[in-house]
């Protein structure tokens, strides 16, 4: 954070008013997060296709650059260039809006997600009720997409999700709880400083890490439980309607949910930073990364959940799990 | 309780067999064929367009007959011919074959009693004017001349194993 | 008819049905059906099929046509299963003509359309997979299908409108060493089966997707005249291929797998069955096949009288075809009975009452052909 500090002490120094002041070292991180956001929306895009690609014995994306490299700078510019619709039946505001609210929070969450001992944007000593806080802001996105868009199969995927987001919620903030419990902190960054004293919490943690891999997957909209967006069912789901640039921001948010629950569940249950040898933003990168492949690797393997199933599977099997996981670590956390 | 455990531990264990395939497969060379860089060889036999073959001279071996016309289903060609004085062969003025109805099925090739006509290895015709798909004699003379593979008359064996 | 479903209704509440048309441009009504639905929530109270969009008067050309100018007609009825259209046409002509068929040729075309089914019913494993979502099994099913495929152009020049059976015989004998390309795709299909039980079959998601969805009973598919392995996914053993031998079925000893519940699970491993079975007459075929002719006498002028009635059991069902002249060498009548056609009919005893996407899993274990049910 030296520099930051430094740099607002620079501009105080040639006499830029404090308010001004203030406001450009936060500006600059944020600008810095969405690139390092984008960029990687984009590469994770490319890397699901080659994914689904070698797994289903093809090659994905050949032509642009070596192996497809750019394919999706080629798709980023294409969808630019294309026209802006917005069809006649849409609630025009809505409709406009929802991409923006969808993609906001899930930006906003990489605030204070610790990249290294140093760096973070903001280390928030509540992180994970901000987290929880904002992710679940997800749904009104969703529905403001789906109700905007006057279409039925939009109506259908938005009101899928929105049960779907909220009955996950629960199971997925109780099995963070439990590794708060464990910290005994909310702040993420002392939860991983917490495990690089210890050891990392999936070893006390495997039921909890379960249930928080199956919700995030509900929570991220993947497959088994990309019901909101069933190509087979509801042909897109909340973005039928979407075209160009507003497609691309609602696509884009689902990517960049993906790099946020990787790096929550690198963070919380596999010592985030923390690591021998290599430097702590690597060894961030290598784990957050290898559960956005354990993601995709799910994604190309599952069939689709049905929607009573997904409630079932919520309520009667995540949420006791979660809460059994809960009252042993509490138990644990006592006797230790 | 212990119904609710064994389900787990199914869906759990289905779940990892399932895994395991799509990562072995993962990890072996893919099976596709690079399309515009790379081709498969066509076996001997395939129903390209049909063509008109021409002889040694490079004349048409067309005798206009119109066998060919009759036999096809979708009535797709157009023959126009003349007989010229003192002569006993009628010269092929119009052969018209329409792309865009054709279905490939051969029979005209079948019931050419002179070999004139073959199913080509030509299967690349997509144009952006449909007045192009229309191939009038010439355009099937030129593509039966660039025929490579050997063509041939039905009824008699295929050659070739599938190239996978 | 329509099931009142109960509504929870408060004051200042009113829900009302959505009515939706599923296709004819939807992902996954299989081509170009479209499916009238009447949705209460995620509930369908009624789906009916609204068919048409591919009818293309094949009964009626096939009256204006001469005999053998119908033959690529009847490919296009059934596009992935065409050597059993071909076969029941070819059938119903020579029965009426009396034409006797070579012994190598009822070989090629008993081995030609048990590798059809195989094809068939891999291209449903794969779509059936992939209306349920899992899209990975779709491609690998299409790989084993590709060889397949590779396999059919070397014998008959296309890859899935063969044009291949002529009346009294085939029309060319297969390449040299047709059966050890055979064997050796065999041999990896039957190892790929085992891949496929692991990734599909034995998934718990899939169970619970499939297992008791789209339930039809034994006595409703009996009435609506189903066939293949919907009926015998009810319960019903009935196979054309062991009722009413053709070709040469009655030679070879081979297993019918029938289900028990007539959900989709049941229709799903009924097909997964029959696909080993196929594998192994293809196999007892390619051990027996003699050398010699595959074309027999054929009448150079075909006068065609009477009326007969050919049946076979193609991948979906059973196929027929019923054929009437009146002397000329035209078909006076043409009746196709599709068995798709009548299967689809059962779609609104299946979806009614289920979700959206049991629906969409009915439609997939149907196994319809949209060409074959307009025609």
């Amino acid at each position: 954070m030296d520099m930051f500090t430094a740099m607002h002490n620079g501009l105080v120094q040639m006499g830029v008013p404090l308010w001004l002041a203030n406001l450009v070292p936060p500006l600059v991180k944020s600008l810095i997060l969405l690139l390092f956001i984008l960029l990687n929306c984009m590469f994770l895009i490319w890397m699901e296709r080659k994914v689904a690609g070698h797994m289903q014995r093809r090659m994905g994306p050949m032509r642009t650059g070596p192996h497809g490299i750019i394919q999706s700078l080629a798709d980023v510019i294409k969808l630019i260039s294309k026209e802006d619709i917005i069809p006649s039946g849409v609630d025009r505001w809505v409709f406009v809006l929802a991409p923006i609210v969808a993609f906001a929070p899930a930006f906003a969450v990489f605030m204070v997600i610790p990249f290294g001992p140093t760096l973070i944007a903001q280390d928030l000593n509540i992180a994970l009720i901000f987290i929880a806080a904002l992710t679940s802001f997800v749904v009104i996105s969703f529905l403001m997409a789906g109700w905007s868009s006057n279409n039925k199969w939009s109506l259908l995927g938005a009101m899928r999700s929105t049960a779907q987001l909220i009955s996950y919620e629960v199971p997925l903030v109780i099995s963070v709880v439990a590794v708060a419990l464990l910290a005994g902190s909310l702040s993420l960054q002392e939860i991983v400083e917490a495990q690089r004293q210890s050891f990392w919490y999936i070893l006390v943690q495997p039921l909890g890490f379960l249930v928080f891999l199956t919700a995030s997957l509900a929570e991220l909209n993947r497959s088994p439980f990309d019901l909101s967006e069933a190509e087979q069912e509801l042909v897109a789901g909340y973005n039928t309607e979407y075209s160009g640039m507003r497609w691309a921001l609602l696509y884009l948010t689902e990517y960049a949910n993906l790099i946020t629950f990787a790096a929550i569940a690198s963070t919380l249950f596999f010592g985030g930073w923390s690591g021998p040898v290599l430097p702590p933003v690597v060894w961030f990168l290598i784990k957050v990364y290898f559960f956005i492949f354990l993601v995709m690797w799910i994604r190309w393997t599952l069939p689709r959940i049905r929607v009573d199933q997904l409630m079932e599977l919520g309520w009667k099997g995540l949420l006791p799990l979660s809460l059994v996981n809960l009252a042993f670590t509490g138990v644990y956390v006592l006797i230790r | 309780m212990r119904k609710f455990l064994a389900e787990v531990y199914k869906a759990l264990k289905s779940a990892i067999l399932g895994l395991k395939v799509t990562g072995k497969n993962m990890v072996t060379p893919a099976i596709t064929v690079q399309y515009p860089d790379e081709r498969l060889d066509l076996p001997i036999g395939y129903r390209g367009i049909p063509v008109l073959l021409s002889d040694a001279e490079g004349n048409l071996k067309c005798v206009s007959c119109e066998l060919c016309a009759r036999a096809c289903p979708v009535e797709c060609i157009e023959i126009q011919s003349h007989r010229e004085e003192g002569k006993k062969i009628k010269v092929l003025d119009v052969y018209n074959l329409d792309a865009t109805w054709c279905m490939y099925c051969g029979l005209c090739v079948e019931a050419c009693p002179f070999d004139a006509l073959a199913m080509s290895d030509q299967y690349e015709l997509a144009d952006y004017d449909l007045k192009n798909l229309v191939f009038d004699r010439d355009r099937l003379a030129e593509i039966g001349r660039r025929q490579v593979t050997e063509t041939i008359n039905f009824g008699i064996k295929t050659g070739g194993e599938p190239t996978r | 008819m329509q099931e009142m479903v109960a509504r929870t209704e408060s004051p200042g509440i009113r829900s009302e049905e959505l009515f939706v048309n599923m296709g004819p441009q939807h992902p996954s009504t299989h081509g170009v059906l479209r499916v009238l639905t009447r949705l209460d929530g995620e509930k369908v109270i009624d789906a009916q099929a609204d068919i048409g969009y591919l009818h293309r008067c094949f009964e009626k050309i096939a009256e204006k046509r001469q005999l053998f100018q119908v033959i690529p007609y009847t490919d296009r009825t059934d596009y992935l299963a065409a050597i059993h259209d071909e076969l029941v046409y070819v059938m119903a002509v020579e029965k009426l003509l009396e034409i006797e068929v070579p012994e190598r040729a009822q070989y090629i075309r008993f081995i030609m359309s048990e590798l059809q089914r195989i094809a068939s019913h891999l291209l449903w494993f794969g779509t059936f997979a992939m209306d349920l979502g899992a899209t990975t099994a779709f491609l690998y099913a299409w790989r084993e299908r590709e060889r397949l495929l590779d396999i059919f152009e070397a014998v008959t020049g296309a890859r899935m409108l063969y044009n291949y059976l002529r009346f009294g015989g085939v029309r060319n004998d297969v390449f040299d060493g047709f059966e050890s390309t055979v064997e050796r795709y065999l041999k990896d299909f039957e190892k790929r089966l085992e891949d496929y039980h692991e990734l599909v079959t034995g998934n718990r998601i899939f169970e619970k997707r499939t297992q008791g969805v789209g339930v039809i009973t034994a006595e409703e598919a009996i009435a609506y005249g189903a066939s293949g392995p919907v009926l015998r996914a009810s319960g019903v053993k009935y196979d054309v291929r062991k009722n009413d031998p053709y070709l040469l079925y009655d030679r070879y000893d081979f297993e019918v797998p029938v289900g028990q519940n007539g959900d989709c699970y049941d229709r799903y491993m009924v097909r997964m069955q029959e696909m080993v079975e196929s594998a192994k007459l293809v196999r007892h075929g390619l051990a027996d096949m003699p050398s010699g002719d595959v074309m027999g006498k054929v009448p150079r002028r075909i006068k065609l009288e009477g009326d007969t009635y050919a049946r076979i059991e193609s991948a979906r069902g059973e196929v027929a075809c019923y054929l009437v002249g009146d002397g000329s060498d035209r078909a006076y009548r043409l009746k196709w009975r599709s068995p798709c056609f009548v299967h689809l009919q059962l779609l609104n005893i299946m979806a009614r009452g289920g979700l959206i996407a049991d629906l969409v899993a009915s439609i997939g274990s149907i196994d319809i052909v949209m060409g074959e049910v307009d025609r």
